[in-house]
């Protein structure tokens, strides 16, 4: 034996070995360790606001009555218009309030991704406020304007559902024989995709692919955040029955519909469906591809018991999720090199996701309060103080991005966040126009500010402040390549 | 990101899965590689061959510790580099690195014949088990992460000796161990 054997095996060493000596790991386990009390005492915090809350809006309603029973004993006279009476209704026995729902800027901090690696709590303050990704719609096109904004919305945290084994074993046997099935697989060609069955995060996933080269089948179940699904992949594209469906990258909503109609007959039929609603969404590349991907949704809208139109994507319960993919690109094993001419300008399917809820959405979403939202000059001031919030907060992904000028925005939309602490609040969505691309599809940047007024905001974004300084001196030593 | 989601990006074959790999563990990766190898642009390179590595091995490879597979492929090509460029005498962290871990080999000729890496690890890691979690974290984190004497001295606030010492006698105790389970193969 050699001291590289050594080595080697050492390299081999127990993952929770592995895990247990990872510093950083530690730390973060510590600082959730102490976080936990501080999240205490934000709920008992907003406990105590309702309760406020509860007290003014009963003591309301006594000093209402009174008045109205004062009043009733008075002889009726004719009274001269006035402004329309201050409405005090009722508490409404679910929880919700008509205006008490406070929610601290931490609590919605905590919603995003942080990159503690990186000593930061959050990267988006001022700094990098007008930094995001280019998206590829248009929100006048896409019928989302123009739209009346509600005063008020619901505030949900999502409840932590998981599916005994025992539901997950019916779900995988069934659908993997009719996932087979649908695909024209023979049961020996579906066994070798059977090889991996376990925990992964906590949550149970089964499935494997068969494949090389350039051609890479996979089925797969999942157990999802509320859900169970079975997802079949081929990035060098699925073959139903030895046939392709494809799609061109130039096809309109309605000609895409049409064009689906026999493949979601056939979807419908095979699974015992009966999916009427098709929802369709186009996104770009992580290199700014004009048009990378097409997903499509097919469900049943009236069976969903969210009926919430302010979500960015339907929330049925139950559904199908085609992608459509042009080709990946070099370098990845997915690349199909198809260069012939009736590949050209297509978009092939490459997967399709079958999604089935755990428990309904008002089970799984739960109303925290129903909240006063901000006007959209209200949302707007906080865009100029640069009090908004964000996704991928990677100093080196952003810095990299070119800068927006959001004063003269061209669309502003409100939609749910939902974020790592389950907390699904309404955000307004500011759009500014890049570019328009080849295929005539508009480019915009986007940034987001919440549309619940929030307690302790100029404090939590001063305190963001300080964590700058040493992602300015990552970034410096990284030194980012010029984008071409 | 959650490391089920990174993983399925794999799965999906996203590319998005690499930038979001690098991001969570690409520093911890860099960190490890510049443990080993003592130079920041070979440690580069070691960590930018992982998320190819990686991307090639997921599917049909799903990890149960991200992290723990990201490092142990990091380390591998850690290794491999040292040995492509060994007779330059470049690696002074890794050559004593090694030399220390040649002290925990047990003597005799047939040990080398036989033992495979996965068995010599499955015994390592049954010694572990059996340490105070102290002692079992110190030597994971010097033999595997390769963090340094003096940056693990520094952590339990001891001094430079009194750890090089400790590391001695815990790699004596690895060598009795070895020895002992070996002896009775």
């Amino acid at each position: 034996m050699k001291k590289e054997d050594m080595y080697e095996a050492i390299s081999m060493l127990r993952s929770d070995l592995v895990e247990e000596a990872d510093e950083k790991e530690q730390k973060a386990e510590l600082k959730k360790e102490n976080g936990a009390g501080e999240k205490t005492a934000v709920k008992n915090k907003k406990r105590i606001y309702l309760m406020r809350y509860v007290g003014i809006a009963a003591s309301a309603c006594i000093v209402f009555a009174g008045i109205a029973a004062y009043m009733k004993m008075q002889p009726k006279q004719p009274q001269p218009p006035t402004e329309a009476p201050l409405i005090i209704t009722d508490i409404d026995p679910s929880g919700i309030m008509p205006d008490g729902y406070h929610l601290e800027a931490s609590d919605i901090g905590e919603m995003f991704e942080q990159t503690e690696r990186d000593e930061m709590l959050n990267a988006l303050t001022n700094h990098y406020v007008k930094i995001s990704y280019p998206i590829l719609f248009d929100p006048f096109q896409s019928g989302i304007l123009p739209r009346k904004f509600p005063d008020y919305l619901p505030v949900y945290q999502k409840q932590d559902i998981s599916c005994d084994q025992k539901a997950f074993e019916d779900f995988m046997n069934l659908y993997y024989e009719k996932g087979r099935e649908f695909m024209g697989l023979t049961p020996a060609e579906l066994m070798p995709m059977i090889e991996t069955y376990g925990l992964q995060d906590k949550k149970l996933m089964a499935g494997g692919a068969v494949g090389t080269g350039d051609h890479r089948e996979s089925m797969y179940i999942f157990e999802r955040e509320n859900g169970l699904e079975l997802q079949i992949t081929d990035y060098s594209r699925l073959r139903i029955n030895g046939e392709m469906i494809s799609l061109s990258a130039e096809d309109l909503d309605d000609v895409i519909k049409s064009e689906l109609n026999a493949f979601r007959t056939k979807l419908n039929e095979h699974f015992g469906t009966d999916f009427r609603d098709i929802w369709i969404s186009r996104t770009s590349g992580s290199d700014q591809k004009p048009l990378q991907k097409v997903t499509i949704l097919l469900y049943d809208k009236s069976a969903s018991t969210l009926q919430n139109d302010y979500f960015e994507t339907p929330m049925p319960e139950e559904y199908y999720k085609l992608s459509f993919n042009v080709n990946q690109g070099a370098g990845a094993i997915a690349d199909w090199e198809d260069e012939s001419e009736e590949a050209a300008g297509r978009l092939y399917l490459t997967q399709i996701i079958y999604h089935r809820a755990i428990q309904s959405y008002d089970q799984y979403l739960q109303v925290q309060g129903k909240a006063k939202l901000l006007t959209v000059e209200e949302a707007e001031e906080m865009l100029s103080k640069g009090y908004v919030f964000g996704f991928h907060s990677c100093p080196l992904c952003m810095a990299s991005q070119p800068e927006v000028d959001f004063s003269e925005y061209d669309a502003v939309t409100l939609s749910y966040i939902s974020g790592k602490n389950g907390l699904t609040v309404p955000f307004y969505h500011f759009y500014k126009k890049l570019e328009q691309d080849s295929q005539k599809l508009n480019s915009y940047a986007v940034t987001h500010v919440c549309a619940v007024a929030l307690d302790g905001l100029e404090e939590y974004f001063e305190e963001q402040k300080l964590n700058h300084p040493s992602a300015g001196i990552m970034i410096k030593e990284i030194q980012i390549p010029d984008q071409e | 990101m959650e490391d089920r989601e990174i993983i399925e990006l794999y799965l999906q074959r996203e590319e998005s899965a690499i930038s979001e790999s690098s991001q969570k563990y690409g520093r911890l990766c860099q960190h490890v590689a510049d443990n080993v190898l003592g130079s920041k642009e070979d440690a580069e390179e070691c960590v930018n061959e992982t998320w190819f590595r990686s991307w090639l091995k997921i599917p049909p490879t799903i990890p149960e510790s991200l992290k723990a597979f990201f490092v142990s492929i990091t380390r591998n090509l850690a290794l491999d580099r040292y040995r492509a460029l060994h007779a330059e005498k470049r690696f002074v962290q890794m050559e004593i690195m090694l030399d220390e871990l040649e002290e925990c080999i047990p003597s005799g000729s047939s040990v080398e014949e036989v033992i495979e890496a996965s068995e010599l690890s499955g015994l390592i890691c049954r010694w572990l088990d059996d340490l105070q979690k102290e002692d079992r974290v110190t030597f994971v984190k010097r033999y595997y992460y390769g963090v340094s004497v003096k940056e693990l001295a520094a952590a339990r606030a001891l001094s430079e000796n009194t750890m090089a010492v400790k590391l001695a006698r815990l790699r004596a105790d690895l060598k009795t161990k070895l020895q002992k389970e070996w002896n009775e193969i």
